[in-house]
């Protein structure tokens, strides 16, 4: 990546996490000017930003809301909530752009599209605020509701609503409102309605135009306007962002999906006979189904492929056509999805003058002590008395460990953000998950500025995210269900963050209704997640932890939201490759703790060292609950392995120098070391030759060749010079 | 001549009606207060037309021939239709 580009992702950032700031904090306060000028300087340098690299989608879009921001703040009204949510999309928008960029170096492909989009809707929230506060058009407040009546199962995903109230004179003037209307593209739905209740067939003037017109079509707003600009005095214009499909919609939804599929099904059917009625058949059903669905791209382009097909004789294009729409239809675009972007951890990091200051400080100390060993050495060459030297250099090493230790800390203090960072991508989010599924839900943060290594920092988001997603989805009951077991109708989620010792913990608490272990344990015997006797054998507790098993997932319906195929697996997985476990508590009726536990710092690891067969191996502190000596009559063996009790549990236990394939120590002991150390969930005992010591070591993680290698967390290198291999102690006991 | 009487139950409205034809059709279904509107020969009606209709609330004998009259204003005016 170049320097230019690394330097704008990093500032880009800053920005944007500044102006989603001062948009927030406006929110809150819509009157407060110095947030207001903060988010329009933000979103002006953010677009200078962008024309240094030459990201014209970006500083289109940024420009747009620019606009919008210098608009508010000429104007002395409190500033409307739409209008907000328009620019913090933006933000969001951008912020999808640059971890693209981040990912592939470039600029998505697909960014000039999604900036027109986002220019419309910014350009339409104004409009709607000027339309509001201009009394050129007699009010009427509940139009947009009377339109979703009329549009009926169309009132979902991007629509344009337009309300019209020709002019009384319309008629005389030669005007025919109708064709106005008639000439918008992608018209869904058309509904009438006499702007004077008193008017009667007796007393009517047939001249005199009393209809207001409401329609409704796919079109984006900006091409409505401009084709209603000359009656802009007499419509009402709005750009309505609506969930995919509403729920009660799914069935339909899932009947015109299905319906399609069949028609691929049909075209694929061997044999030439009909072949051109199969493909008129396939064809038209297959385009109407998709306008059915609002789909207009894609009925044109199977209808174009359809034609293609008849003129070939072949079936291949409309198929590949119609499958291509299918596979867009499953892939809909929708505000909370976030782009499946590789993560790379940033390459550049801000960093805090004092804190460097810190490092230039340590070194001159160091510098000193490099000094004095040199010294000593001479003193000793001289035939010094050694015991005087060896004193010194006591001395010596009691500072170089003081200094040492804290250049670690001021090392790792440079590599550590705030929670904050990721924190506050997620109210917004959470908002939108919760209206995309009928539910109000608030989203309560604490803990922000609990600090935690960059990189762990950076790699939150989506568990975070899919996390937070769950609750609300599955968590959070309907306002209803809600009201009748005495809760408020809106649903609370805390996401909080703090230092646990040598540890990051992330809590996400929800007040839904908690998880119901009985369908856990049924739908784990459904999908084959777990054997009939070993969940007859769990606690209740183990059961919920099911729910992070490869496979699993509760929700009966699948939503756009949680049901995408990735369940909490991901997020385990996600947390352990950091280093850290996941844990969950739940109470039926009260709701349920997600407990995300992560090391501060990804370079320090604590260990505890242990010999089998003459090789020294390293085991993380974290996972070490205690070192016991068991009495060979107390190990029994139990089907293939080994186990023993203690306090009245049985603990299985493995020989690690059997585990490695090393040499057992034959002068067999009478009584076992074993260290017990807790791994997925459980607690299991590992027999070792002999106990080490405890030390804290940079690990390094295995590379190259033995990148891929399975049960090994890194490796170190030992006071002596030997390499001492850190265990990865999770993967043995899997 | 778009607005025909065709007799004392069905006026009848045919092919493009412009503005005009609203008096021409007011004047029919004020005379004859019982009749209904058979607009199936109807390709395309001028909003003046359509507001008589929507005023008079009386039953429409449908489908329209127009395609506009049939796939947005047909529903519009059932639902009014059903509101009154």
């Amino acid at each position: 990546m170049n320097e230019f580009v690394e330097q704008f992702l990093l500032e880009s950032r800053e920005l944007v996490a500044q102006a989603i700031d001062d948009l927030m904090a406006l929110e809150d306060a819509p009157g407060d000017r110095e947030r207001l000028d903060g988010a329009f300087r933000a979103f002006h340098t953010l677009k200078g930003a962008a024309g240094i690299v030459e990201f014209a989608a970006m500083t289109r879009t940024l420009h747009a809301a620019e606009d919008v921001l210098a608009t508010l703040r000429s104007s002395e009204e409190p500033i409307a909530s739409n209008v907000l949510d328009e620019c913090l999309a933006c933000l969001d928008l951008t912020s999808r752009w640059l971890d693209a960029m981040q990912a592939n170096s470039e600029a998505p492909a697909t960014a000039d599209v999604q900036a027109d989009d986002m220019i419309a809707r910014l350009v339409g929230s104004m409009d709607v605020d000027e339309r509001d506060n201009s009394a050129a058009l007699p009010g009427n407040g509940d139009w947009l509701d009377r339109l979703r009546v009329a549009a009926g199962n169309q009132f979902f995903g991007g629509l344009t609503a337009v309300r019209f109230v020709p002019d009384p004179e319309a008629f005389y003037k030669g005007e025919d409102p109708f064709s106005i209307i008639a000439s918008l593209p992608r018209l869904v739905t058309v509904d009438l309605a006499l702007t004077n209740d008193a008017i009667s067939l007796e007393k009517m003037n047939t001249f005199s135009c009393s209809l207001e017109i409401l329609a409704l079509t796919r079109e984006p707003i900006a091409p409505i306007q401009n084709a209603l600009r000359v009656f802009a005095e007499r419509t009402e214009i709005r750009q309505l962002t609506l969930p995919p499909a509403p729920a009660g919609d799914k069935a339909y939804l899932a009947e015109a999906t299905s319906l399609i599929e069949a028609q691929v099904v049909l075209l694929r059917e061997s044999g030439t006979e009909g072949l051109l009625g199969r493909i008129e058949s396939a064809g038209r059903t297959s385009a109407n189904a998709l306008r059915y669905l609002g789909r207009d791209g894609a009925v044109t382009d199977v209808e174009k492929a359809m034609t293609t097909a008849q003129a070939q004789r072949k079936i291949e294009p409309l198929a590949a056509a119609i499958e291509r729409a299918l596979e867009a239809g499953t892939k809909r675009e929708d505000p909370t999805t976030i782009a499946p972007v590789q993560v790379v951890a940033p390459r550049a990091l801000r960093v805090d003058m004092d804190r460097i200051d810190a490092l230039v400080k340590l070194t001159g100390e160091l510098l000193v002590v490099k000094n004095a060993v040199g010294y000593a050495a001479k003193r000793l060459h001289d035939n010094e008395d050694p015991a005087a030297v060896a004193s010194a250099l006591r001395d010596q090493h009691a500072l170089f460990d003081r200094l040492a230790t804290e250049l670690q800390g001021a090392v790792l203090s440079v590599r550590v953000l705030p929670l904050r960072t990721v924190f506050r991508r997620f109210p917004r989010l959470v908002r939108e998950i919760a209206g995309g599924v009928g539910k109000t839900v608030r989203l309560i943060t604490e803990g922000e500025a609990t600090e935690a290594d960059a990189t762990i920092v950076d790699a939150l988001f989506e568990p975070l995210l899919h996390v937070l997603r769950n609750a609300v989805d599955h968590g959070i009951e309907d306002p209803e269900r809600r009201a009748s077991s005495g809760k408020p109708a809106m649903g609370t989620v805390v996401l909080r963050g703090r230092r646990d010792a040598q540890n990051v913990r992330i809590e996400i608490e929800d007040d839904g209704a908690g998880i119901d272990v009985d369908r856990v344990r049924a739908v784990a015997r459904a999908r084959g997640v777990a054997s009939e006797e070993a969940l007859v054998a769990m606690t209740d507790g183990e059961a919920m932890d099911l729910i992070f098993a490869a496979g699993f997932s509760t929700a009966a319906t699948v939503t756009d939201l949680s049901g995408r195929g990735v369940g909490m697996d991901s997020v385990r997985t996600t947390v352990e490759r950091l280093g850290g476990t996941v844990t969950l508590q739940s109470r039926p009726g009260m709701g349920t703790v997600v407990s995300l536990i992560l090391p501060f710092s990804l370079m320090m690891t604590r260990v505890m060292t242990v010999e089998v067969g003459d090789q020294a191996f390293g085991l993380p502190l974290d996972n070490v609950l205690e070192t016991i000596i068991v009495g060979r009559e107390m190990i029994v063996p139990i089907g293939s392995g080994r186990a023993f009790e203690l306090r009245d549990r049985t603990i299985p236990l493995i020989d690690l120098s059997e585990t490695l394939g090393l040499v057992r120590d034959v002068t067999a002991q009478h009584a076992a070391k074993v260290v017990l150390v807790s791994a997925v969930g459980q607690i299991g005992g590992l027999e070792v030759d002999r106990l080490g010591e405890r030390m804290e070591v940079m690990l390094k993680p295995m590379e190259g060749l033995l990148g891929g290698m399975r049960g090994v967390a890194g490796t170190t290198l030992l006071g002596d010079g030997r390499v001492l291999v850190v265990l990865d102690v999770q993967e043995m006991f899997r | 001549m778009t607005v025909v009487l065709h007799d004392e139950n069905t006026i009848r409205l045919i092919g493009a009606c412009p503005a005009e034809d609203g008096e021409t059709l007011l004047q029919h279904l004020l005379t004859n207060p019982k009749a209904r509107v058979d607009w199936r020969g109807c390709q395309s009606a001028h909003a003046a037309v359509v507001q008589v209709l929507l005023v008079s609330g009386r039953p429409l004998q449908g489908p329209p021939a127009g395609e506009f009259l049939r796939q947005f204003i047909s529903p519009a005016l059932d639902r009014s239709g059903r509101q009154v």
